[in-house]
């Protein structure tokens, strides 16, 4: 087997590849507002490496980064043991951990906004600029990523595409004989048929594949402006043109992209804690419980949506917050917005469940509520919030990038889809330049278009009724 | 009825209490307050000032503000904009009529798309043209508001010049009679395009399933079954039960007929209200915000109202206790 040979070479790369981005420069940091994950900064310097290079960071960690690393080290382990039981579970692992691997990863990219340099990419420059008595400093490595990192993505998405192989032909030589069907297969099933819906997952991960790597590749720093540059139009240079400050349109959807998509995700992870805990609390315990919860609801489903957003985002410059932190507030105020349709539908869904009969049978074999609800109720409630939480991903989407269009969402320089649509505001532009702002219009639609068709999919995925 | 009626209304109180506190409260995080924007321009001693901010209440404990403002309310005073120097209620009552009027053109476009196109989709499930519609109906549903407008005004407007850029009439015109409605009806065409497409894909889906669901039935059976023709069984027998969803979905969208179309409205210069909002946020003008948002409010929960009072007239199954 060729393919695995492959494998174990491209997941060592990785782990190598591992290695090169922690040579970093001095003044590396990430920029606060786009750390997810609280990164934690440790530094070594070594002075004096050579005569024209001063201070270098020999170790940077930070929480993603490690755990990359880890993960990548877990699935070779799992690699191995497969290799000599045949366990398919060991398979699996070993696919989650490089998928888990690559995403850490590009959360690590997101937290160091304008890009990872290395010690290899220093090197390179030094031979570039040649004369040997140069000092680098941030400033003139920050508009480029290394090749440390830039080999990191090559080859971590090499062994993730390399280990996905190896489990679908596992997949397929075990599930010659027999297939047991479980509703989750079946829908599975269900959903492959839906060709719009796997059209719609191809170009999500697609979007989100170019938003969260594609920078490291990119020439252009993010922030950078140069008037000289400004407006030009699409080129081999600039792929897209540039925009009214000179900074590459391209570079800046990509980054842009990673803002929307995660204001879209994190919103509706907030949309679905408060009304799954909300929606369950009030079906679970009817009465009084359900109908002071209730209330509330109702209170919040009549509080107008846009205009309230539009409001808080008006605030949100008032209170001087900073074009960074804009981001958490919008997607907070989406989230918090937003639950209470989702309560409605879990509490729906309770009140029908509740009454039936194997919950009598949770009830005398005398489960404790939270028991009754965590195992027996909310599992069943789940193909409906997934379907529902996929929808709303596209809803928090639309909004973020509209609130951003109006000026109130994230703030420039800080790029998102919504803002980059603002270019029309200029009418020269507007009618001269339409490569400033249909770009960013298209990527919206698509990617919306996307999670909404994957969100069909799903609804006739789960709905029993809908079977050809 | 009459019973159930006096029973809902009474229940909107507490809601409409609660929203109006949540708004309150949101609307006085703002810092500063508009005396002392006002009054840094002129020559007012302390005392002036204090005696200024205790007659608008300004120094008032939060609660005392929220009576104030809420005895007002009642009697529907919702104080004076501050951009146009007129009660609140008079600048909502001047440019609602404006939305409105885009709005129901939008609207009844919206229905004679979405709800054919609906009934088409549902009767040939999984066909060929189900597949294009429902295509057509997610792009429609995925489409930004204001990005389709902007290429609505870019292709009609500036490459083709067959229809206005922006506003409700051409500006500086003096069209009277005949020329004035077909001045107005050009300058409405696109805007109320962008209404109804925005739209028209839900509202189609939520067709599709609700036919769908009564085609399921067994009375659809057994009308098959004794011989009725396809059309018969579809649009007398099926889609008389299937309307009830769609004329309660018709009721929910009663109040968004009033409430006006911010991003549209903007994009298209339409003096509406929605316009008029997302100007008083960039003039921080908030007695109307927050008038504005009250309203919109009580027409949600008049909407949810009128849709179940619906509900009862077209299907005498359900009783309103």
């Amino acid at each position: 087997m060729k393919i695995k040979l492959f494998t174990m070479i491209s997941l060592f790369a990785a782990v190598l590849c591992y290695i090169l981005p922690f040579l970093t420069f001095k003044d590396y940091s990430s920029i606060n507002g786009f750390n997810l994950i609280t990164s934690l900064f440790k530094r070594k310097e070594l002075h004096k490496l050579s005569e024209n290079i001063q201070t270098y960071v020999f170790t940077s960690t930070s929480v993603p980064l490690l755990v990359t690393f880890l993960l990548f080290i877990t699935a070779i382990v799992f690699l191995a043991y497969y290799q000599f039981r045949k366990s398919s579970k060991a398979l699996s692992g070993s696919l989650g951990a490089v998928i888990c691997a690559v995403i850490s990863y590009g959360v690590q990219l997101s937290n160091s906004q304008t890009s990872i340099t290395d010690f290899f990419g220093t090197i390179l420059l030094e031979l570039k600029t040649g004369d040997g008595k140069t000092i680098f400093k941030t400033s003139d490595i920050i508009s480029q990523t290394g090749p440390g990192a830039k080999l990191l993505v090559i080859v971590s998405f090499a062994s993730l595409i390399f280990v996905a192989l190896l489990k679908i032909l596992d997949v397929r030589e075990r599930n010659k004989g027999d297939n047991i069907q479980t509703p989750w297969t079946m829908a599975i099933k269900q959903f492959k048929r839906n060709k719009l819906a796997i059209v719609g997952l191809f170009l999500i991960s697609f979007l989100i594949i170019i938003c969260f790597y594609g920078p490291v590749f990119s020439k252009y720093p993010l922030l950078k402006t140069d008037i000289i540059m400004a407006k030009l139009k699409p080129g081999p240079e600039h792929l897209l043109g540039t925009d009214s400050s000179g900074r590459d349109i391209l570079t800046r959807l990509m980054y842009g992209g990673r803002i929307s998509i995660t204001v879209g995700f994190v919103a509706v992870l907030l949309e679905i804690l408060l009304g799954t805990t909300i929606g369950g609390l009030a079906g679970y315990y009817s009465g009084k419980i359900d109908n002071m919860l209730m209330r509330l609801v109702d209170i919040f489903l009549s509080i107008p949506f846009l205009p309230v957003v539009i409001i808080i985002g008006a605030i949100m410059s008032d209170l001087n917050i900073p074009p960074q932190r804009r981001i958490y507030f919008v997607m907070f105020i989406i989230g918090v917005l937003s639950w209470p349709v989702m309560a409605r539908l879990v509490r729906g869904q309770i009140l029908t469940l509740r009454e039936q009969e194997y919950m009598i049978a949770a009830e005398a074999l005398g489960l404790k509520d939270r028991r009754k609800i965590v195992r027996h109720l909310i599992p069943n409630v789940i193909p409906s919030i997934i379907v529902s939480a996929t929808l709303g991903i596209g809803d928090a989407i639309l909004m973020e990038s509209a609130l951003s269009f109006l000026g109130l969402g994230v703030a420039m320089p800080f790029p998102s889809w919504g803002n980059m649509v603002q270019a029309v505001r200029d009418t020269n532009d507007f009618i001269l330049r339409s490569w400033l702002w249909i770009p960013p219009g298209i990527c919206i639609f698509t990617i919306v278009l996307a999670i909404n068709f994957v969100g069909d999919g799903l609804r006739d995925a789960f709905d029993p009724k809908m079977k050809k | 009825m009459w019973n159930y009626l006096a029973r809902r209304i009474l229940q909107m109180i507490p809601i409409i209490i609660g929203v109006s506190i949540i708004l309150f409260l949101i609307i006085n995080l703002v810092p500063g307050n508009f005396i002392d924007s006002k009054v840094s321009s002129t020559h007012m001693t302390p005392q002036q000032i204090q005696h200024l901010k205790d007659i608008y209440g300004i120094n008032d404990p939060i609660y005392l503000k929220y009576f104030k403002w809420i005895k007002g309310a009642v009697h529907f005073d919702f104080g004076d904009s501050f951009t146009y120097q007129k009660p609140v209620s008079t600048v909502i009552n001047t440019y609602v009529w404006n939305s409105f009027s885009i709005a129901l053109v939008a609207f009844i476009l919206e229905l004679l798309i979405a709800i054919p196109i609906g009934i088409i989709s549902a009767t040939r499930q999984y066909s060929k043209t189900d597949m294009i519609f429902t295509f057509l109906a997610l792009i429609g549903i995925s489409f930004p508001s204001f990005f389709l407008g902007y290429i609505l005004i870019k292709v009609f407007a500036v490459n083709l010049h067959i229809l206005p850029l922006a506003g409700l009439n051409t500006p500086g015109s003096s069209y009277i009679g005949f020329a004035f409605i077909i001045d107005r009806l050009k300058h409405m065409i696109l805007p109320v395009l962008v209404l109804a497409l925005i739209s028209a894909g839900s509202m189609m889906r939520y067709t599709r399933t609700a036919v769908l669901e009564i085609v399921k039935q067994d009375y659809i059976r057994t009308a098959r079954a004794k011989g009725l023709s396809e059309k018969v069984v579809i649009y007398k027998h099926a889609l008389r039960n299937a309307l009830i969803p769609i004329v309660t979905l018709i009721g929910l969208s009663l109040p968004g007929l009033f409430s006006g179309a911010i991003i549209t409205e903007s994009i298209f210069g339409i003096p509406g209200i929605g316009k008029i909002a997302l100007e008083a946020v960039t003039k921080r003008d908030y007695p109307l915000l927050m008038g504005f948002s009250l309203f919109v409010a009580v027409l949600t929960l008049l909407g949810n109202l009128l849709s179940d009072i619906f509900y009862a007239i077209v299907d005498p199954r359900v009783k309103l206790k």
